[in-house]
């Protein structure tokens, strides 16, 4: 208790302070209830938006296209409210004298955002938060990727790969956020490649005119979990929020690691009271399962955007008499892909009338047995005994309406999904995706009565003239969506102008 | 190029648990407290101002003091001949500055300095790995000469990992990405929670030492962190009775010419 009011008594006074000097200092602080009120639920373990100390929030993957849509190393990465941006481009540049045949990485992280929400130094032009992450990001990728395979002429000419990243919006926890997108960007970039001319000189090709580009070689995936220490290091917590980052006066440890247990950045920034040797790998072991779980999340991410690239591929090369089932999985990968919670409501479970769970934005997994193995026992046991709960009334649905086995498939943070498999699936698609557009209005009825001709034709027999008629059915519902959102699939316009 | 280790000997002689020569000297000068710390062939001097009113109008705080850093690696400072231009956008100077900034604004008891700052100036005069411990020494020994109050002492080391070995305060040849190496800020075995503490808690804190600051620079599995964690706070308090020995003879010095 005298520590509490100690602490009261130093915040009240630096309240009134702060109310005579400036009003911007207010702006950082918090009032002195709230920060007693959420000191307790921390020490009692909840938090303010009903995480446990142990979780992170929802990660989306977003990767943007731009001219060519399978070149592009844009990606961008919400945690939460928190969004960072990640731009990967190459040039060709003079080696060191050193390092006559190595390429070279450049890291540079942009958090000046900071700096509107934060004004504690009026003439402070250094970007703290920003150069100490652009450390932490050098040291990480700067062996994830395989620089010897970057040369082109041994001390003339080598590849130089610079990842630009910017915060987009903050509400803590850029560290992670920003690791998630450049590796994201890292491994969705394709390089150049290099040919020899008649003339026996190298070139670049820069335009892909004879040769398609090439991928970065990725040694390993690297991870960076950043953990909020409380003041007596007594309470860990896993991806603070930036109303935590103020309260947990104990600092911050950032810790990078990768699938196989290894670590190679272990930093630790504002500590205000030093930490103990037993505190510190307590912070190691919390921070390996989770490290675990987010390199299976990127695998998952990046899984998904090589099925949206195949589908683009499928698409612009098809033949007229395959072009309808190319457009359809085109427009079903989607473009964005993100974990989402299970949620309790059951309401929000299944969509009734499509008759399968769906979430936007999510892809139904083909083959995930490898990823399970990642995640560690006390992660698995989570997620066992939420599938044992909540996995009988999505059966009960499910059974009204389709009479097939059910399949729950685990994934990472614990997202349940209930896929079906149906013969008619198979026979128009061999990989029927989610549409990811399903707020208009327009296309979801459209996707309606396409779900409807399935589950009607799954009554009735398999008939061969069945299938022509609902060809053409598909092909009309085509022709319809482009008159409502011309913007959003000017792609198909094209495909279809072709006819 | 020499072995990096042969026959129980480093590349420059030590053995494996063997730190450079240390050596110190206190000046005097404009600033309070002036301090050229040698670690081997690394020498750093560090000036400390303060504390003084803040420069800028709107810079102090009411709650204390305000610890500003500033790191200068000059061109001619790398003994391996390279010579780079000296530059504010140097990327690791700015992180070293903040570092330091970070570890002594823990440190100092800064409520004794409302409304005030305190500038602390580094400067590499020649670099032959384990810059950033150097630094932190450095800056400790010259606080502690300008007299500002401090809870206690705080000595830095870096360790790297050769296979099985351990090698202690690295020198440049071993400072390479094959060796893994970190660097360890950290405090005596003083206990400094405040209130009541049973019996068994303050046996716990005791025996551990406490760790301010952390980083490493090369990939390690996890299990071989914790051993370089223990051998690295082992060569910190090393250094930190060092220090102890020459504050005393400075405080004595000092008593001798008055």
């Amino acid at each position: 208790m005298k520590v509490l009011t100690s602490q009261r008594a130093t915040l009240k006074s630096s309240l009134l302070n702060h109310i005579v000097i400036s009003y911007q200092y207010l702006i950082t602080m918090l009032p002195t209830q709230e920060v007693n009120t959420l000191t307790e639920m921390l020490i009692s373990g909840y938090r303010l938006d009903g995480r446990s100390i142990n979780e992170y929030r929802e990660i989306s993957f977003r990767f943007p296209q731009g001219k060519d849509p399978n070149v592009s190393g844009c990606c961008v990465v919400k945690i939460g409210a928190t969004t960072v941006m990640a731009q990967v481009s190459v040039e060709v540049i003079e080696p060191k004298h050193f390092r006559p045949s190595q390429g070279m990485l450049f890291v540079h992280f942009d958090a000046s955002i900071l700096k509107l929400s934060k004004t504690l130094y009026r003439k402070q032009k250094r970007d703290d938060e920003g150069r100490r992450l652009s450390a932490v990001l050098q040291t990480l990728l700067r062996d994830s990727i395989d620089l010897d395979a970057l040369c082109i002429v041994a001390w003339e000419r080598v590849f130089a790969v610079r990842v630009e990243l910017r915060a987009l919006s903050y509400d803590g926890n850029l560290g992670d956020c920003g690791t998630l997108a450049a590796v994201a960007a890292l491994a969705a970039f394709r390089r150049p490649d290099v040919y020899v001319d008649d003339m026996g000189k190298v070139l670049v090709d820069f335009e892909a005119k004879f040769r398609p580009r090439v991928p970065l070689g990725i040694r390993r995936t690297p991870v960076l979990v950043t953990l909020g220490l409380t003041a007596d290091a007594k309470v860990v917590l896993v991806d603070p929020t930036a109303r935590e980052e103020l309260i947990l006066t104990g600092g911050r440890v950032l810790l990078g690691l990768t699938n196989t247990s290894e670590i190679c950045c272990l930093y630790t920034t504002g500590l205000s009271v030093p930490i103990q040797c037993s505190s510190l790998s307590r912070c190691i072991h919390l921070a390996n399962s989770k490290a675990k779980s987010l390199v299976s999340l990127i695998n998952w991410a990046l899984e998904g955007l090589s099925i949206q690239r195949e589908a683009n591929l499928a698409a612009a090369h098809a033949r007229s008499c395959e072009l309808n089932n190319s457009v359809l999985t085109t427009s079903n990968a989607p473009l964005v892909l993100s974990t989402t919670t299970f949620l309790l409501d059951k309401n929000n479970q299944m969509d009734h009338e499509t008759g399968s769970y769906r979430e936007e934005g999510e892809i139904l997994p083909a083959d995930h047995n490898g990823l399970y193995s990642d995640l560690d026992n006390d992660d698995m046991d989570v997620v066992s005994s939420d599938d044992d709960d909540e996995g009988k009334d999505p059966q009960s649905l499910m059974k009204s309406h389709i009479k097939h086995r059910n399949e729950t498939k685990l994934l990472p943070y614990g997202v349940i999904e209930v896929s079906s498999s149906s013969n008619m699936n198979d026979q128009i698609s061999d990989k029927l995706l989610p549409n990811s557009s399903v707020n208009d209005f327009d296309e979801f009825d459209s996707i309606n009565i396409f779900n409807a001709n399935s589950i009607s034709l799954n009554t009735s027999n398999q008939i061969f003239t069945e299938g022509f008629q609902q060809n053409d059915q598909i092909i009309e519902s085509l022709y319809k969506e482009p008159i409502d959102d011309d913007d959003e699939e000017e792609d198909n316009i094209t495909i279809l102008n072709l006819d | 190029m020499a072995e990096i280790f042969y026959n129980g000997r480093r590349v420059d002689g030590r053995r494996p648990n063997e730190i450079r020569r240390v050596d110190c000297q206190f000046g005097s000068g404009y600033s309070d407290g002036i301090v050229f710390l040698h670690q081997g062939n690394t020498k750093v001097i560090a000036s400390v101002v303060g504390p003084h009113a803040p420069r800028v109008k709107g810079d102090g705080t009411p709650d204390g003091a305000t610890i500003t850093c500033q790191f200068t690696k000059p061109p001619f400072a790398s003994t391996s001949g390279e010579r780079r231009k000296l530059s504010s956008k140097d990327r690791s100077a700015n992180d070293f500055a903040t570092a330091i900034e970070e570890i002594f604004s823990c440190v100092i008891r800064t409520e004794k300095y409302p409304m005030s700052q305190i500038d602390i100036f580094l400067e590499v005069i020649q670099s032959d790995g384990s810059e950033f411990a150097c630094a932190v020494n450095a800056t400790t020994l010259a606080l502690t000469d300008a007299g500002i109050e401090m809870d206690c002492l705080v000595s830095a080391a870096t360790v790297g990992l050769w296979g099985s070995h351990v090698f202690a305060d690295l020198c440049r040849f071993e400072e390479n990405p094959r060796i893994s190496q970190l660097t360890v800020v950290c405090l005596p075995n003083v206990h400094l929670l405040s209130g009541v503490n049973t019996e068994e808690q303050i046996g716990q804190w005791k025996s551990q030492p406490q760790i301010l600051h952390t980083r490493l620079s090369s990939w390690l599995p996890v299990e071989r962190l914790q051993p370089l964690i223990t051998e690295a706070v082992k060569v910190a308090q090393t250094l930190q009775k060092e220090f102890s020995y020459w504050l005393r003879g400075r405080v004595r010095s000092g008593f001798i010419t008055r």
